[in-house]
């Protein structure tokens, strides 16, 4: 054997990936053999030198460019080469300053648009957490979605036709709404440090609430006189007084996004990427507890699974439930007691939202899903997602039915629970379902992206 | 979408130290390591949402800022590495002067070897990939993976200088 091969063995030696036969070989020849010896000790010496390099970190410049190229919509430079890698960074450089100047600009010219003020500060009362207040019901009911899309806008849709009535531009891109009690204010929060107020009758935006940093969910007190904001930016909760237009903040950690609170206001939910559930007292301003689901089989950490719980609570508040459906679980969590237990239900794919009935009856879940995939090829995809609703008895949380048709994301329920109303994120459509039945009561184009919904009656 | 945001900044945040230190090994210019390190995020964000859910979201990160750095080396200049055949290491000039330390030595000899070579090495010997995961990284096969490493090993051990 040449010293070329005995070379190779050495190398796969020094990695522990010699057969049983290659390294009794190997092992005898090297007892013989001074220059594959001397080998084996430099390639052994040079993993030693790699390892024990240092480690230096990204400045928190870098962090900060990364993320501000993000916001503005940029992609990578095209690099060729050093020379033309410099010349980009220059160039992109001298566009940033344009566009920030012109969006400035833009801004400051627009007269839908109020200006942004600065963040606003600590807030030293807590928010006024009154009982519920019912909720009159004028006009046509409608349906709100938002569209995720960086040219962002809510489609409003009549709810009895479904026909598309207006739709609302908006300057940044939406994520998430929900609906002011009365019903007259829509507000909307998404890639932006303010929050769109929207009149729901003429349908207009009409005002801005600052909130400091971009807006995953919104979530309005059963009282009306609180909006809760999740940031998973900055792992915090926003409670502004609507009142007063000032917010308080709660830091939770993780990175906060799906939001729901019991009926008496007293408990706030936060489900965060990284699978932790937080209990938030909003009246005491202070998280009551943290909750970490660890699913039974959890893949290897580095599998990227999305795992952030989709939350909703039952309508007497003595349940929470949070459904990780990537791994075939719901949690449920007693609000009081801060018990959990854990429940097996059909694996699905990345749980995107979830409602109650409000007769307690019924758990709805909305997933997207990528099991379909033929076999790997590489770490990227073409396939277009798959995806569903899942039906579950809430009191057993045994499958009662699903629905695998097509990758439903938004949801809500109309206020006698009899429809749902669903957004497909890929197919800019939203669905009227019966919701016993699950038969199509109708189906409109709401354009690109429709996300988050909220229906008004 | 919020879901590809949050799943972006999971990742980043995850992710960040390991890549950075990939790529300014690879680069060894820390000035242009950060620029580097965005443009590979960027490109992870663009992709993201075609990123397969149960693909390992570490190798893709690596394979991301190992193209994107080989992008900044040039396509004519990395076309030319393959080209020609490969320099004789001890025919290389030191790049200043004699290293006093360990981690200055291997600082220096890290730019005399080929991109590919140079990546295949730290992301076995630094980075700890296996051969399997090396192979998704770099597009090769499990006998290309061990060749390139020994290519790379035996660059090395021919182009470090000690010090003192």
């Amino acid at each position: 054997m040449s010293h070329r091969r005995f070379a190779e063995l050495v190398s796969l030696y020094c990695d522990s990936r010699l057969t049983g036969p290659q390294d009794a070989l190997l092992t005898h020849h090297l007892a013989q053999c001074a220059q594959c010896k001397s080998r084996l000790t430099a390639y052994r010496e040079t993993g030693r030198l790699l390892r024990h390099m240092p480690r230096p970190a990204p400045t928190p410049a870098a962090e900060g460019a990364l993320f501000q190229a993000l916001r503005e919509g940029r992609g990578p430079r095209q690099t060729a080469g050093r020379a033309g890698h410099q010349w980009t960074v220059a160039l992109v450089s001298v566009a940033s300053l344009a566009l920030v100047l012109l969006f400035g600009l833009a801004l400051v010219q627009s007269p839908a648009l109020p200006q942004e003020t600065p963040a606003p500060g600590p807030f030293v009362r807590a928010p006024n957490l009154l009982p519920p207040t019912p909720v009159p019901i004028t006009g046509r009911p409608q349906l709100y979605a938002v569209n995720n899309t960086d040219i962002g806008s809510i489609t409003v849709v009549d709810a009895e036709t479904y026909t598309v009535v207006k739709t609302v531009e908006l300057a940044f891109r939406p994520w998430t709404l929900a609906l002011s009690r009365p019903l007259k204010r829509l507000f909307v929060g998404g890639q932006s440090t303010s929050i769109a107020v929207v009149d729901t009758e003429a349908n207009e935006l009409v005002d801005s609430l600052p909130i400091g940093s971009p807006v995953g969910r919104l979530l309005v007190h059963p009282n009306g006189k609180v909006l809760y904001a999740s940031h998973p930016s900055d792992g915090s909760i926003s409670l502004v007084d609507l009142a007063r237009r000032k917010a308080s903040t709660v830091r939770v950690g993780g990175q906060p996004t799906a939001l729901t609170a019991t009926p008496d206001g007293r408990w706030l939910f936060a489900a965060s990427s990284d699978g932790q559930v937080f209990q938030i007292e909003p009246s005491a301003l202070r998280k009551h507890k943290a909750f970490t689901l660890r699913p039974g089989g959890l893949p290897a950490e580095e599998r990227l699974t999305y795992d952030r719980p989709a939350l909703a609570v039952a309508p007497d508040g003595r349940l929470v439930y949070a459904a990780l459906l990537a791994y075939g679980e719901v949690w449920t969590i007693n609000p009081d007691t801060g018990e959990t237990q854990r429940f097996r239900v059909p694996a699905k794919g990345w749980p995107r939202n979830a409602a109650v009935s409000p007769d307690g009856r019924r758990l709805y879940l909305t997933y997207t899903s990528y099991d379909r995939l033929p076999v790997r090829s590489g770490f990227m995809t073409d396939e277009p997602p798959s995806g569903g609703l899942l039906v579950l008895d809430a009191a057993t949380l045994q499958e009662i039915s699903h629905n695998d048709t097509t990758p439903f994301f938004g949801l809500a329920l109309r206020q006698d629970g009899q429809v749902l109303y669903l957004t497909n994120l890929f197919h800019q459509t939203l669905y009227a379902l019966e919701s016993q039945s699950q038969q199509l009561l109708g189906a409109v184009d709401v354009g690109e992206r429709p996300a988050d919904i909220a229906f008004k009656p | 979408m919020t879901d590809i945001d949050e799943l972006f900044e999971t990742l980043y945040r995850r992710h960040k130290a390991t890549i950075y230190n990939f790529i300014h090994d690879l680069t060894g210019k820390p000035e242009e390591a950060e620029a580097l390190m965005r443009d590979a995020f960027l490109r992870a964000y663009h992709e993201l949402p075609r990123l397969r859910p149960d693909a390992n979201a570490g190798l893709w990160l690596y394979s991301l800022a190992y193209r994107t750095c080989r992008e900044a080396a040039g396509q004519l200049q990395l076309f030319a590495e393959r080209l020609r055949p490969l320099p004789r290491p001890d025919s290389l000039g030191g790049a200043g002067g004699a290293p006093v330390d360990d981690t200055e030595a291997v600082r220096q000899a890290l730019p005399r070897m080929p991109l590919d070579l140079r990546a295949c090495l730290l992301l076995r010997e630094r980075e700890g990939l296996s051969y399997e995961e090396l192979g998704d990284v770099l597009g090769l096969s499990w006998e290309g993976v061990k060749l390139r490493l020994l290519r790379a090993r035996e660059f090395f051990t021919n182009t470090y200088r000690p010090p003192g």
